[in-house]
C-alpha cells in the first residue's frame, strides 16, 4: 500500500503509511513492549459521543481538503492510534472454524477489490480515455463527498465505522 | 461500456461481501460475522493498528488528500 501510495504520486499518504509500518515492525522486534499510554482511555460514552458529533460536523461543515480538515484528520488519526494501541478485554469468540472461514472470505473479498481497484486505477492514467472508461472508486465517490449531504452521509458512516472497530457499539 | 463493467466489477464484489455478511448473520457457526471475525484478529496489535490505519487513510484520502488524479 505504501509504494502503491508512493507510485501513484500520492507522497504524502505514501510516507504516512511507510511510518506505520516501520513503526509496527519496530514494536514487532521489541516484543510488543512499547507503551505509549500508562493507562488506556476510558471515557463515558455520552462524551465519546459528543466528540465524535463535533468532529463529524466540523469535517462536514469544514471546506473539503482545507487546514480544518487537514488538523481534524491529524487529530482523529493521533487519538485512534493511542487507542488502538492497547488491546481490549478479551471475550467468548465463534469456533475456530468459523472464525478461519469468515477471515479468508473477507481476505479473498478485500484482496479482489484491492485488484479491481488497482487495476481501474493503472488502466485510467495509462489507456486512452482511460479516465473515462476505467472509474476507480475514488473517481466514483469523489462527487458524493462533494456533496454537502454526501459529505454528511459519508462522514457519519465513516466515523461510525472507526467507532465499531474501537468495539465502542458491542455490548457483550 | 467498458465504464459499466468496471462499476458492476465494484457491485460484484459489494454484492458478494452483503451475501456473505448475511449468510454469517444466520449461520454464524459455519462462518464467523465480520465484526467476530474483526474482534478475532485484532487481538494482534499488528492487525489492530493496521486495520485502524486503513480505516483513517479512507476519511483522509475523502476529506483531505487531493481523492482525483488526472495522470502520473
Amino acid at each position: 500500500m505504501a509504494s502503491f501510495q508512493t507510485w501513484r504520486g500520492a507522497y504524502v499518504d505514501g510516507v504516512l503509511f511507510y511510518a506505520i509500518v516501520a513503526m509496527l515492525i519496530i514494536d514487532r522486534l521489541t516484543g510488543g513492549r512499547i507503551r505509549i499510554l500508562k493507562q488506556p482511555i476510558v471515557a463515558p460514552k455520552v462524551v465519546t459521543l459528543a466528540i465524535t458529533g463535533t468532529l463529524a460536523l466540523v469535517l462536514v461543515v469544514a471546506p473539503r481538503h482545507g487546514w480544518i480538515d487537514l488538523v481534524t484528520m491529524v487529530a482523529i488519526g493521533v487519538t485512534v492510534l493511542l487507542l488502538a494501541w492497547e488491546p481490549a478485554p478479551a471475550r467468548p469468540e465463534r469456533s475456530k472454524a468459523a472464525l478461519a472461514r469468515s477471515a479468508l472470505s473477507w481476505s479473498i473479498l478485500g484482496v479482489a477489490l484491492c485488484v479491481w481497484e488497482a487495476l481501474a486505477f493503472v488502466f485510467s492514467v495509462t489507456m486512452p480515455n482511460g479516465n473515462d472508461n476505467f472509474p476507480t472508486i475514488s473517481v466514483l465517490l469523489d462527487p458524493v463527498v462533494s456533496n454537502l449531504w454526501g459529505r454528511l452521509f459519508f462522514v457519519a458512516l465513516w466515523l461510525a465505522g472507526g467507532l465499531a472497530l474501537l468495539r465502542f457499539w458491542s455490548k457483550r | 461500456m467498458i465504464y459499466a463493467a468496471v462499476v458492476a466489477g465494484y457491485l460484484c464484489i459489494v454484492l458478494a461481501m452483503g451475501i456473505i455478511e448475511f449468510y454469517a448473520v444466520k449461520r454464524p457457526n459455519s462462518i464467523a460475522p465480520m465484526g467476530d471475525m474483526l474482534e478475532h484478529v485484532m487481538r494482534s496489535r499488528t492487525v489492530r493498528v493496521g486495520i485502524i490505519a486503513a480505516w483513517w487513510w479512507f476519511g483522509w484520502h475523502f476529506l483531505f488528500a487531493p481523492t482525483v488524479q488526472a495522470a502520473l
